[in-house]
């Protein structure tokens, strides 16, 4: 695997809007590794995304008792893979973020007439510890 | 500084020159004094020649805030304008209802897993307008003076086509066009209420032609007749012919008679006019209201040898303002005598039902060309028509007659045709 | 403890991904480009790219706990198995036959959702040369997104 150390985050942004879903793994403090599939890893700033928390699963517990998140995302203009070492830091249950975030998830459901039903819990917060192009 | 750096600061600087250039060009679109739809038109190609928004509208709130409706478009195979979408629904109608701007792409994949986890089987896409199968859609509320003024969004069928620096630029576009979109509703708004103002004066100013054309030919005809008369009284009267001034006398009354029922018209058609008619609703007994009628004319229909039967039941009353009534009927009964020939007939009768009273008058007269009907109520190039014995009248008439039906709630239908007589249907609620 | 049905559904063009941990538990996510189940002894052997297994391997080393996801992409129908790593080798020629027809109809399916079929079996399926690493399951999850998602899957 190459290690690049000038992937900014801006760099990588259409990758971020969640058109190939994401692969992250956690880990839970027995060490047992858990991996599987999210919509969208959504860009916060330079140094931060969010995931949507929509529903208490293994990846959330594990996050919890171990904040270290790796992910895998895909760029869907030139299908590079980028892999993300995170840190959760917070869950945000309202501000900025979790309004855009909950916004973009009820223009889909409410094209739909779904509204309500895919509610989000929270905007998780990791800090963003690496960057790798793979 | 590395190649790399200055090739990113290069296809940087040329982006803000590529986007000063677009702000240029919309800047100078929006000054211009135009209609709305051009202007949003002109906005969109703009925006596609410079942004490649290849599929791009426009949509403004309707009054009640419920929905939003397509007033401009670009480069859907099919046109969008006037298509609507509720407020809330969508990306159009949520960035609409929560006034923020939504980006979103990679839709029909996320669409597709929100279907299947929610057990539907089949995917229920609304999609009242736009793409049908858009991947990438961008909608930003344009609002002016907190006030949301319109919605620009555009779409693709591509992936990732609207990023953060383009979301970005529209929303710096977004405050302009607000404020110039507004400005452009007062415009049409100010243009419309001219065009009213336009036509309430032209119709006021031909109230004016006609009032004084009325004065001018139709009242100084009787005046300057009176003046002959009077000439020709003390001429006989130097004469000592009496008989020949009582021969005057008659033709003095009729006259003044004449004059008295132009003046009236005259007078009620300018209250009509400045909306002075006050109405005062009364319960009147239909058969004694025509009987007083008639006998107004019993000397004008004797002179002419015309019979007129009353067939009015003197149980049926109507619920009516007597002054404006009177004065329909009035002229209905007086134009059948002035297009009735000598020994013609006039019939009156009434009947009512459950939920209307219906007063019909006819006569056997020389009836009306298909022409002349449709500018019968009107003023518009409205002539009067001398009667079979040269009558005159003003053309105010049945435009009274009209408008009088029309303030006690009734309508007026005729039949007629050359030498048809004429049949006139008067329908009154109950 | 792999139900049987799984046996077919685990031979469609599935999207499969590993995971590793260290010991001080940072995860690692690693892309198979094709699978083997063997029911009798519940054993997978994945296969991967040497260049996906840096981290794989030094993780391995001193954990063997693996996981492993796999997805049917249109019904989102979904497992996890975990169990310990067992051994690894280089691919045959035959096993990589067998990973040139899945990848051709995985790519399909990628096709299908619009995406640029080359673009995606270019970014995952280049690289070579390719292992194939065996691990044992102990444990079956059910991880569809549906009521009971998440829970443990019995035989």
């Amino acid at each position: 695997m190459t290690v690049e150390q000038n992937v900014h985050l801006e760099d990588i942004m259409p990758a971020l809007q969640g058109v190939i879903p994401t692969i992250v793994a956690t880990a839970s403090l027995d060490h047992t590794p858990n991996v599987t599939y999210i919509s969208q890893v959504y860009f916060v700033d330079e140094h931060h995304v969010a995931l949507s928390y929509q529903f208490f699963n293994k990846t959330i517990r594990n996050v919890r008792e171990n904040p270290v998140l790796t992910a895998i995302i895909t760029c869907p203009v030139h299908y590079d893979l980028y892999k993300l070492l995170l840190r959760y830091e917070e869950s945000q249950t309202e501000g900025e973020i979790f309004d855009a975030m909950e916004i973009q998830l009820e223009a889909l459901a409410s094209a739909q007439k779904k509204e309500g039903i895919f509610k989000l819990k929270a905007a998780d917060i990791y800090r963003v510890i690496s960057i790798e192009k793979m | 500084m590395e190649i790399t750096d200055l090739e990113k600061l290069s296809a940087k600087l040329e982006t803000s020159q590529r986007k000063m250039d677009i702000i240029s060009k919309v800047s100078f679109e929006l000054n211009k004094l135009v209609s709305l739809p051009e202007k949003l038109n002109t906005i969109l190609d703009i925006l596609d020649d410079q942004f490649n928004l290849s599929n791009s509208m426009i949509l403004v709130p309707n009054p009640d805030q419920q929905r939003l409706t397509v007033v401009a478009c670009h480069g859907y195979a099919e046109d969008q304008t006037g298509k609507t979408v509720p407020f809330g629904q969508g990306i159009v109608g949520l960035a609409a209802a929560r006034r923020k701007h939504i980006n979103l792409t990679g839709i029909r994949r996320k669409q597709h897993y929100m279907a299947t986890v929610s057990h539907e089987g089949e995917l229920n896409f609304v999609r009242p307008l736009g793409l049908a199968d858009a991947e990438s859609q961008v909608a930003i509320p344009l609002v002016a003076n907190a006030e949301l003024v319109a919605l620009l969004m555009a779409e693709s069928r591509e992936f990732c086509v609207f990023s953060k620096e383009d979301e970005n630029f529209l929303i710096t576009l977004a405050q302009p066009l607000a404020v110039s979109i507004q400005n452009s509703m007062l415009y049409d708004s100010m243009e419309e209420k001219i065009r009213e103002r336009t036509a309430e004066l032209q119709r006021l100013n031909e109230t004016k032609n006609k009032f004084f054309s009325i004065i001018s030919h139709d009242l100084r005809g009787p005046v300057t007749s009176f003046q002959s008369l009077t000439r020709l009284f003390s001429h006989y009267h130097k004469l000592g012919q009496t008989d020949k001034i009582d021969n005057l006398c008659g033709k003095v009354d009729q006259s003044a008679d004449n004059l008295n029922h132009l003046l009236e018209n005259l007078l009620d058609w300018s209250l009509s006019q400045t909306n002075g008619i006050q109405c005062v609703f009364e319960n009147i007994p239909l058969h004694a209201f025509f009987q007083q009628i008639v006998s107004l004319y019993k000397e004008s229909l004797a002179a002419k040898e015309i019979t007129l039967s009353l067939s009015v039941d003197e149980s049926i009353s109507l619920h009516a303002d007597q002054h404006t009534l009177a004065t329909a009927f009035r002229n209905l009964l007086s134009n059948a005598i002035k297009f009735t020939p000598r020994g013609g007939a006039i019939a009156i009768d009434a009947v009512r039902d459950d939920k209307a009273v219906i007063v019909r008058l006819s006569d056997t007269g020389v009836g009306i060309d298909k022409e002349k009907l449709c500018a019968l109520f009107t003023l518009h190039g409205q002539r009067s028509t001398c009667g079979t014995e040269k009558e005159k009248g003003t053309g105010l008439g049945l435009i009274l007659v009209k408008e009088f039906t029309e303030l006690n709630h009734g309508t007026l239908t005729l039949d007629s045709g050359p030498g048809q007589g004429t049949r006139f249907m008067l329908t009154f609620p109950r | 403890m792999v139900p049987p049905s799984h046996v077919a559904f685990l031979k469609l063009p599935l999207s499969f991904w590993l995971a590793t941990s260290s010991l001080d538990n940072i995860p690692e996510p690693i892309k198979c480009t094709g699978i083997k189940f063997d029911p009798d002894r519940e054993v997978f052997t994945c296969f991967i790219p040497l260049r996906f297994m840096n981290v794989g391997f030094q993780h391995l080393r001193e954990n063997p706990v693996i996981a492993l996801v796999v997805t049917e992409l249109h019904s989102f129908e979904s497992y996890q198995y975990k169990g310990n790593f067992l051994s690894y080798r280089p691919c045959t020629e035959a096993e990589v036959d067998f990973q040139l027809k899945y990848m051709e109809e995985f790519s399909d399916i990628l096709g299908s959702f619009g995406h640029s079929k080359m673009g995606l079996y270019n970014a995952y399926f280049k690289y070579r040369p390719i292992i194939a690493l065996d691990f044992q399951v102990t444990q079956v999850f059910d991880q569809s997104p549906r009521a009971g998602t998440g829970e443990k899957v019995f035989a």
